[in-house]
């Protein structure tokens, strides 16, 4: 403190308050411009907002416990002949690929003739919390790929992985490359020993035993407010003064409340997969290093042969080019790319730029790949779906 | 009503009359001390040596603690005529009993005095600074008064049952003392940036540039130094530390709270996390063994 004057209450608030005094000038601005923007935000907030997230219509056609698998219904004719699995990460929800009609990447497949399968990991339970690595990659994943190749009598299909789906989908085709055709990895952590994101430094200095021992599952809500605490400047003050400026605008609101849903839909981590994942990927680095072994089998990335297309984003703060960028180069493949965007974590799969590169670079790698691959059965079972469309069929109206 | 209920009524009445008055004794005294306290570090009144405002000392709270658990004991022993005297020695005893506990309020009140200028004393940073000393001064009271109460070696049928009560209070108490030292850590930047936007619009000021005119490059100014502070923060090892004995502190404390709670689920038709747990488990392992041997039978069946 610069003075030698001892300072009065009201100096030492003095930050506080002007904390509160600016942010309130930059929303309200002047008095006139604040009754308009009041009497605009009525409005806005008053009127039916469209705040709905994954609307494309899906069929279960596959669960076991508390994992779903969602089965998107085509638009018109099937124009690539592999079906493309999508395995999301288990933090938050793989809704996000399916926000709103016009920024959708399952739009966008589908549109372009794909087959399309998401796996919905659901909202784990107490129950759920001795469940491992193991059980997530050689039980569900596993389980739903076999449903996949059977539906469809192949013996491959296309994976397409997010983030930490993205680790558990490596682990899945070093351990069992015959079931995978194509590998599209985007946002994929595999290399953890880096400290370019705050991420990696706080998971290194977690002790996910005792987390575990007090927790069971780990609680979605500590995972959400562990990633405000990232930037809390920006992701809990700039945000909220951002919507206030915004909040005359319809689209605007209704944009920011989807993803307020999609952010804070965060269901708990199975506790014994968390452990796993922890100790095994962000303080010891297995996977990259070919130490990690799942079931009995060690997950060798040298096993990965099949064509493999790495996207990643050159300003992710949560995963940083720094654990993307050495996959390829450690696998087996010998057709296999690496893509860097111009975007973060969550702009890779919303923003309007990138959603002009992202889908349109997939659809085409996969479609290069898609040569007519032979049935294993004589006959083509039909999709049966288990239940009824879990989603409002918007394309039926 | 019969006589004899009448009889009865009127005696419970006498005895309740006292109890009443001797509670409320024991209140006016120790209302009494602790506005005398109070008066002391804002210099209204100026104590003297010796007077019933000054604060207690560890030897003399030590003093009282003694004296309340001899008390104490001669009332869970057996009883004699002397112990209850008069309703006099209630008061005195409700006083040593609360002593501990306006021992480190007092202190507290006075070290918020200070730090807020109110006396001459006080030597305050920021705000910051203040929560960090006034919860320091809290929780160190509660170490050395509170804390010597709950661990107080507990006896007979209930001691595992107390023990843990008090440990679940004890670990309560040491997480809120961990959290509000994390959360003081996350005021910091907050301050910090409030200086750097001054020293920022000072050096344009020297620099002879137009200083900052409208709210909103103040505010994405302020924003950005927010953004850097904090950043800056997150990384350090301060930080790192604090967040980890927090967790500790969090595991230890939920810890401690299970097991007190299991005591008191285990009295009621309901089954508990461990009894729970223990199921989910055998669930777990069967549930991998029948897979297991679906897979098997699969494949001998393809055979």
């Amino acid at each position: 403190m610069p003075s030698d004057k001892k300072p009065q209450l009201s100096e030492l608030m003095a930050p506080y308050i002007m904390a509160g005094e600016l942010i309130m000038a930059r929303v309200a601005g002047d008095s006139a411009k604040f009754y308009d923007q009041v009497r605009k935000a009525k409005e806005v907030l008053l009127s039916p907002l469209e705040t709905d997230i994954a609307v494309t219509p899906y069929d279960v056609v596959w669960e076991e416990d508390r994992v779903k698998l969602k089965h998107y219904r085509p638009r018109g004719e099937r124009l690539l002949k592999t079906p493309l699995f999508i395995v999301y990460a288990q933090v938050n929800r793989e809704t996000m690929l399916d926000l709103q009609p016009g920024r959708s990447v399952v739009e966008t497949f589908l549109a372009a003739g794909l087959d399309v399968y998401m796996l919905d990991w659901g909202y784990p339970t107490r129950k759920d919390r001795f469940l491992n690595l193991d059980d997530h990659v050689n039980g569900y994943i596993d389980g739903a790929v076999d449903f996949i190749l059977e539906e469809h009598g192949l013996d491959q299909l296309n994976i397409m992985a997010i983030c930490q789906g993205g680790t558990m989908s490596v682990m899945y085709a070093a351990l069992h490359p015959e079931k995978v055709k194509n590998l599209v990895l985007t946002v994929t952590p595999t290399n953890f020993d880096h400290d370019a994101g705050l991420l990696n430094v706080w998971a290194r200095s977690l002790d996910p035993d005792k987390l575990v021992a007090s927790y069971g599952n780990i609680p979605g809500d500590i995972m959400n407010l562990g990633f405000l605490l990232l930037n809390p400047a920006r992701l809990m003050i700039d945000k909220y003064v951002g919507l206030m400026e915004n909040i005359h605008s319809k689209d605007f609101v209704e944009n920011f409340v989807r993803m307020e849903r999609w952010i804070f839909d965060s269901p708990d981590l199975p506790g014994e997969a968390f452990r796993d994942f922890i100790q095994w990927m962000f303080i010891e680095n297995r996977l990259i290093k070919n130490e990690l072994v799942l079931g009995g089998n060690k997950v060798d990335l040298k096993n990965i042969t099949m064509p493999v297309l790495n996207i990643y984003g050159k300003f992710d703060h949560l995963v940083p080019p720094a654990a993307c960028d050495q996959t390829t180069s450690k696998i087996g493949s010998t057709d296999k790319e690496d893509l860097c965007l111009d975007t973060g974590h969550i702009g890779i799969y919303v923003s309007s730029k990138t959603q002009r590169q992202f889908g349109p670079k997939i659809i085409r790698w996969l479609t290069e790949r898609d040569e007519s691959p032979e049935p294993v059965h004589a006959e083509t079972k039909k999709t049966a779906p288990k239940k009824k469309k879990a989603a409002p069929a918007a394309d039926e109206e | 009503m019969s006589e004899k209920e009448k009889t009865s009524e009127s005696a419970q009445n006498v005895v309740f009359g006292d109890w009443v008055q001797s509670q409320a004794a024991a209140w006016e005294e120790a209302v009494k001390r602790t506005a005398q306290a109070w008066q002391v570090p804002l210099g209204a009144v100026p104590g003297s040596a010796g007077e019933p405002g000054k604060q207690p000392t560890p030897d003399e709270i030590g003093k009282g603690l003694f004296e309340f658990f001899q008390a104490l004991s001669s009332i869970t022993g057996t009883p004699k005529p002397g112990d209850f005297q008069s309703a006099k020695s209630v008061p005195d005893l409700m006083v040593k009993m609360l002593q501990p506990f306006w021992g480190y309020s007092i202190k507290l009140q006075k070290q918020w005095a200070e730090m807020t200028g109110a006396t001459a004393t006080g030597e305050p940073e920021n705000m910051a600074e203040i929560v960090k000393q006034m919860t320091k001064t809290f929780y160190d009271g509660q170490a050395e008064d509170f804390r010597k109460i709950l661990n107080v070696p507990q006896l007979g049928l209930n001691r595992y049952y107390q023990e843990r009560f008090n440990k679940a209070i004890e670990k309560a108490s040491d997480y809120q003392s961990a959290l509000t030292e994390f959360l003081q850590l996350l005021m910091i930047p907050v301050e910090k940036s409030y200086y750097a936007v001054q020293e920022e619009i000072a050096k344009l000021e020297k620099e002879g540039k137009a200083a900052i005119k409208d709210s909103r490059g103040l505010y994405q100014l302020w924003i950005q130094k927010l953004e850097d502070h904090y950043m800056a923060l997150l990384r350090s090892d301060d930080y790192m530390n604090t967040l980890r004995e927090t967790l500790n502190c969090l595991h230890d404390y939920r810890a401690a709270r299970a097991e007190f709670f299991m005591d008191l689920l285990q009295n009621l038709p309901i089954p508990t996390n461990k009894d729970m747990d223990e199921l989910y488990k055998d669930l777990h392992i069967l549930k991998k063994r029948v897979k297991e041997l679906e897979r098997k039978v699969k494949r001998d069946a393809k055979r």
